[in-house]
């Protein structure tokens, strides 16, 4: 009776331990599952190429001799749910005939409904009818220009407004004016000393055409000048002297800047 | 009363002697004397062979001045210039052993070679006028005159000095290419120095083998154009023209970096020498113009404005000078 039982457990147990895999859970699809050291009695076998059909993909990453079978690792995994065997997706190396199938049951689950095999479509998400794309790009353009238009024209209006604040610059025929007339009247203070002596060079400089001289050539060439040289040698002896003495021809040697015209 | 004839004549012999051997440059030499006169000292600007040591040695040799001249490179070291303590092994002792910058008139050719740490012992030697060897301090020989020079162009493996040392050469000098008749000038003299034979040998001679040994003048006479100097006068209307180019340089819109109140100094003390160097006996606006280049240029620092429109500091200094009523 005990050895009918262990007949009966044994031929039970049996089959499912040759087959270990039919136990394993259902593998979610497109989820990559490895299968290491099974052994397949036979001449070598290899994954068959993947066709327009397969719902497995199947590779074989190692194969190693063992007794007179090999032992593989397996890499797989399901494009479609439903139990598949891998036996089927394997073949012969180099074409040549397995003496004996093996059997890999596997099984894939999948995330959508069993009716469903496609996910669903994108949503179909327009622009409001009235306004089209054209329309936003042209409404851009056109905001972009109004701030280029007030970038420049505010900027101009600004310089424009900060010029006419400030002081028109006068000529040097302005400036001599009031200066040689509070020298002709004894009126004139060390810094217009200084103002009239820089403004009569500015003055000369310009009357000879030599603004384009080096200021210190220009200055050299006005003190050779026949008309220019007595003016600056008796400013020098009165401005620059240890002993300063006012000429004594002053009037007549700055009445001709009083009201002076550059040739 | 300093008798001011004799002075107008010891320049003049100076400066005769040293264009026996350096043709034209008459510029330059001015610029020498006048920092030479007023304990300045001189940046010269210039690309190679514009004699530059020959025209120094030159007047070193014309006013009986001790010369030293230093090559600046990348490799030297302050105490190369100034100098260090030795052990002497016989006796167990450290001696002093003091360095070129001993010298009445220093040569530091290219100092934009050397590192900043070098040129930064130059220029603190040239403002204090004394030098720390050790523990012991020195003071430097009176006059005592440094001519910098450093070539524009090549600009590769040099440190450009910075503004703030800049400031302590009371002149910048750009030396310029003589004019053809001046270059015709040394290039028939050059065909006449003929060779010196000695030793079984014969060498051809270089322009530093006719620069005459004889001083001009004495050591007093030095010291009394120094004195004379001092004694130039000087306006309250030139003072005047000083401050006002001085602060034009400071607001003009295209200068980031005005000149410093070093620089106003710099001009009065140079309108002096100037003024003394012409025969006058006071600064007039022709001085303050001709110097106003070569004491402000280098103190002036253009705007990114003025850069962004090529702009030159030359080009913004003459402006101010031509507008400045």
């Amino acid at each position: 009776m005990k050895r009918l039982l262990f007949i009966a457990i044994l031929s039970y147990t049996l089959p499912a331990l040759t087959a270990d895999e039919l136990d394993q859970e259902a593998a979610p699809v497109g989820v990559k599952i490895q299968i290491k050291d099974h052994i397949i009695p036979g001449p070598e076998v290899e994954a068959k190429p993947l066709s327009q059909g397969s719902a497995i993909v199947l590779r074989i990453t190692s194969v190693y001799p063992h007794g007179d079978g090999f032992r593989y690792d397996f890499e797989y995994y399901g494009l479609e749910a439903g139990s598949f065997d891998l036996g089927d997706y394997l073949q012969g190396k180099d074409n040549k005939p397995m003496t004996d199938q093996p059997k890999l049951p596997v099984t894939f689950k999948s995330s959508l409904a069993p009716e469903r095999i496609r996910p669903n479509p994108p949503d179909d998400e327009k622009l409001p009818r009235f306004i089209k794309y054209k329309h936003l790009l042209i409404f851009g353009a056109a905001f972009w220009l109004m701030g280029l238009l007030l970038l420049i024209f505010g900027a101009r209006k600004r310089l424009n407004r900060k010029e006419s604040s400030t002081p028109k610059l006068l000529s040097p025929a302005e400036s001599l004016r009031p200066l040689v007339e509070a020298a002709r009247k004894g009126k004139l203070g060390k810094n217009d000393q200084a103002k009239l002596e820089r403004t009569l060079i500015i003055f000369w400089s310009q009357r000879l055409d030599l603004t384009n001289e080096s200021p210190s050539t220009a200055l050299s060439k006005i003190k050779a000048h026949p008309e220019a040289a007595p003016l600056f040698e008796k400013l020098e002896s009165w401005f620059h002297c240890p002993n300063p003495k006012e000429p004594s021809d002053l009037d007549a040697l700055l009445k001709p800047y009083h009201e002076p015209k550059i040739n | 009363m300093v008798s001011y004839n004799n002075h107008v004549s010891y320049i003049e012999a100076i400066r005769e002697q040293v264009s026996d051997v350096v043709v034209g440059q008459n510029d330059v030499v001015e610029r020498l004397l006048i920092a030479l006169f007023t304990s300045g000292h001189i940046l010269l600007q210039g690309v190679p062979g514009l004699a530059k040591t020959l025209l120094v040695n030159a007047l070193g040799k014309a006013i009986h001045l001790e010369f030293s001249r230093i090559q600046f490179t990348i490799d030297l070291l302050p105490s190369d210039i100034l100098g260090s303590e030795i052990l002497d092994q016989g006796s167990g002792k450290f001696t002093t052993h003091k360095g070129p910058v001993f010298t009445n008139l220093l040569l530091a050719d290219e100092i934009n070679r050397a590192a900043p740490k070098v040129q930064g012992a130059l220029l603190e030697a040239m403002q204090e006028r004394k030098v720390t060897i050790g523990d012991n301090t020195y003071r430097l020989p009176v006059p005592f005159l440094v001519i910098a020079t450093q070539n524009p162009i090549e600009q590769s493996g040099t440190f450009e000095l910075p503004e703030a040392q800049l400031d302590r050469f009371m002149l910048c000098h750009r030396l310029k290419y003589p004019t053809p008749v001046e270059e015709e000038e040394i290039l028939t003299r050059n065909l006449n120095l003929g060779i010196q034979k000695e030793e079984g040998g014969a060498v051809a001679n270089t322009e530093f083998d006719i620069v005459s040994e004889d001083p001009v003048g004495e050591a007093h006479d030095l010291i009394s154009v120094i004195d004379a100097v001092h004694k130039i006068h000087v306006s309250e209307v030139f003072i005047k023209h000083v401050v006002e180019l001085i602060s034009r340089t400071r607001n003009h819109s295209h200068i980031e970096l005005g000149a410093s109140p070093r620089a106003g100094i710099a001009l009065i003390k140079g309108a002096r020498a100037r003024a003394l160097i012409h025969g006058r006996d006071y600064a007039i606006p022709e001085d303050l113009f001709a110097l106003a280049e070569d004491v402000l240029l280098h103190r002036m620092r253009l705007n990114y404005e003025a850069l962004a429109e090529s702009m030159t500091t030359i080009d913004v200094l003459e402006d101010i000078l031509k507008t400045m009523g």
